[in-house]
Parts: structure tokens; sequence; C-alpha cells
């Protein structure tokens, strides 16, 4: 490992959020080391040697985190809440919100059929979405997005790695074709 | 019969997906009367048993009925094409595009899971740590601007309103109280009366009785060395 790995390594160890290689930037005076090479090397280093932890590439940048298989000793070790239960009203509210986005409250509750005003406060509440502007339209609703500390919770760099709409179209398509048929035996 | 409970569904649109899954229903081709009758069922019981049932439900069940009603008459409605427009299009399309939502959401929560089982260092709210990509002027809207506010009144010192009350006490009192207390000889240790007062506002008023009284000649004070005790004297009252 060169110094710079090792000085990225404990940047990233202390970071509280992603680390980018614009921040990097900032903290080297010259020479900006490139982020991604090193972090390859810490993470090939840390399999070699069999540790505990590895950096994961999520909201366009770089994190430290422990492997998952301790995840068991570590939730004991936060007895128990550090789990960020989610429900399904605030997942599917998100998911519409993420490929939709910007998504006024109107359009949220005419997919979902159902009022959103409670789970849009607690979306907003845990920072998973943000207030992007208002709609232009009579009004002028507030139009709301998903923020980073969505992608940092569901683990995603960035939202086109989201599954494809028109991917999951096609499962839906494919099972609804597999049910005609059966309908037909 | 099946037994459902509402607080099962998101919403009127999963209760019928429900439905059509368990039935194995082409969404396409939904046979209306018996999604409708099933509907009300389901309605019809939570009602029953005094559930209070949210009004997207009763929406819901009112468009059942509407397109129930529109199947019925036998005159239809064509679009701009010349095509017949089935009164179930709008719901399907429905159906479908919250059903596709549905299944995302379901792959979030796989990943949400997943990213939930490693652990990171997380923002500690007293971190001094401040997001240093600064904004730029053309970055900054109106949302952000309003956010940034919130968290510096969130921050700011709270300001106690200070409440003025009449003062328990009176001066006039607190006078009478003081020219009780002098012994047989007309003395009065000055130690010995705020060794007896408990708190600040005691003292104060005591002091302040003590002037006056001295200012309209009632008492005469004597003290033999600096920081010494105070020696009242009462004057005769003629």
């Amino acid at each position: 490992m060169s110094k710079n790995d090792r000085i990225i390594e404990s940047l990233l160890f202390a970071s509280p959020e992603p680390l980018t290689q614009k921040k990097l930037s900032n903290i080297f005076d010259s020479d900006v080391p490139d982020l991604k090479f090193s972090v390859e090397r810490l993470n090939s280093f840390y399999n070699k040697n069999n540790q505990s932890i590895e950096i994961i590439n999520v909201a366009g940048g770089y994190q430290l985190r422990t492997k998952q298989e301790f995840s068991i000793f570590i939730k004991k070790l936060f007895n128990n809440n550090f789990q960020n239960s989610i429900s399904q009203a605030a997942l599917e509210s998100l998911s519409i919100i993420a490929y939709k986005q910007p998504v006024s409250k109107s359009l949220l509750e005419s997919i979902r059929g159902v009022d959103c005003s409670g789970v849009i406060k607690t979306l907003l509440k845990k920072s998973l979405i943000q207030i992007k502007g208002r709609d232009d339209g009579p009004g002028r609703a507030l139009l709301y997005s998903t923020s980073k500390e969505f992608l940092i919770s569901f683990g995603i760099d960035k939202l086109s790695d989201l599954p494809k709409l028109k991917e999951i179209n096609e499962i839906i398509g494919e099972s609804n074709f597999d049910k005609q048929i059966n309908a037909f035996k | 019969m099946h037994n459902i409970h509402l607080d099962q569904f998101e919403g009127p649109l999963d209760l019928l997906l429900y439905f059509i899954r368990r039935d194995e229903i082409d969404i396409y081709d939904i046979p209306i009367s018996k999604i409708t009758y099933d509907y009300f069922n389901v309605i019809d019981k939570m009602n029953s048993l005094n559930v209070s049932i949210a009004g997207e439900f009763v929406l819901m069940a009112a468009t059942l009925m509407k397109i129930k009603s529109k199947i019925l008459i036998p005159r239809q409605e064509l679009n701009e094409e010349g095509e017949v427009i089935d009164p179930r299009t709008d719901l399907v399309n429905k159906l479908i595009e919250y059903q596709q939502f549905k299944t995302v959401s379901e792959q979030l929560r796989l990943l949400h899971d997943e990213a939930d089982l490693s652990y990171s260092r997380k923002l500690s709210e007293e971190s001094d740590y401040e997001n240093s990509e600064k904004l730029s002027p053309n970055d900054l809207n109106l949302f952000n601007l309003a956010e940034l506010f919130k968290k510096a009144i969130e921050k700011a010192p709270l300001i106690k309103p200070m409440e003025l009350r009449a003062e328990p006490v009176s001066l006039e009192n607190r006078k009478k109280l003081i020219l009780s207390l002098f012994d047989g000889n007309g003395k009065l240790s000055f130690f010995n009366l705020i060794s007896n007062l408990k708190n600040r506002l005691d003292i104060i008023i005591s002091f302040l009785a003590i002037l006056d009284l001295i200012r309209t000649k009632q008492i005469l004070v004597f003290q033999k060395d600096v920081f010494s005790d105070l020696e009242f004297t009462i004057l005769t009252i003629e």
C-alpha cells in the first residue's frame, strides 16, 4: 500500500458520508490520487488479509462498511436499535418518487390511491426525500425527489442503477402472459 | 370466505390486486361484477366490525359501481378513432401502474435489507462535519435556503420568555414585621434578622424596608466596625 492509499483509508474511516474524488481534490494540494484505484487496492488488501471491513461504492462515492456477516454482532452492540425499519407505504412512495421524480403529492396519491401526507412527512424526516421545487401548474404544488441519503440507505451508487421500469414491465408482462396460457389449459 | 383485514392492504388498489392474484384473474379482463361483489363483502364486514373505513376505500367502491353501471348501459362510449372504450380501462391502467411500483418497492426492500446488514460511520448530531461541497449561488434554490434557515433556527439558543409577576411580599408588611421583631429594649441585630430569611427576594425586601424605616426616621442604625453587625434601635413612637 502506498502512502496515498493509507491516507485515503484514514479518510474513509473518518468520513461520515461517502468520500468522493471531488472531496479528495480539496484535501490533496497537488498530485491528487485516483480514489477508485486506491479503493480497489484497499479492497483487495482487505480480502487477502480476511479483514472484516470493505469499501463499497454508494451515492457517487465510497464508504467503509463492515462486512455483512458481522451484522448480528453489531446489532447487539446497538441493542438491536440500529436497523432502520421501513414501512410498505414508505417503500411504495419511495419507488414512485425515485422513478418519477420530481413528483407532486397529488401524483403520488393518484398512483397509490391513498392519502400520502403522513408518509411524505416521514420520508422528509428521515431525509430520504427532499423538496426539489414547485410545480408550474395550478396550486404550485411542492415537488419531491429522492435524496443522497436514499442512495446511501439503499446501497445504490446512482439513480440510473435502479432496475429499469421497462425491465419490470417485461417481468409483469411475462407473468401475465403465463397466466393467460394457464387459463387456456 | 377468506379472512381479510383491511389494514393488511396499502389501499383499495392493493386490495383489488389481491383479488386479482387470488383468483388468477386476467388484469385486462376483470370480471367487474365478481370483483365488486368481493370488494363490498370486505367493506361490509369491516362496517359490521365497526371499523372506520378510510375514504379511499369508499371512493373505490363508488368507482366500481360506476364502471358496472356503464357496462350495463347498452350505449357505448367511443374514442376519437371510433373504437369502443372499455369502461374498465382507467382502472386497469391504474392497477398496472400501481402493480409496477409495488414490484419495484419489493426490490427496494431487498436492497434496503441488504444495505442494512453492513454498517458505516454515521454523522452524529453534534459533529462539526459540514458538507464542504459548498453550494454555489447557481445551485442554491429557495428550498435548500429554507432548509438551511430551518437548521439555523433549530440551532439558535432558545430564548425563554421572562415572566413578570406581582411580588408576594409588600414593603409595608415587611416594615411592620421588622418593627415587631425588635426586643423589649428596642434593639434588633441585622445578622439575626437576615439569618431567618430564606431567599434572595426576602433579603432584598427586608433591606429595602430597613432603608425606608431609616429614611422615615423610625429606626436608627449603628455599626461598630466595617463589616460588623448592624444594630438597629427603634425610635419611640409618639
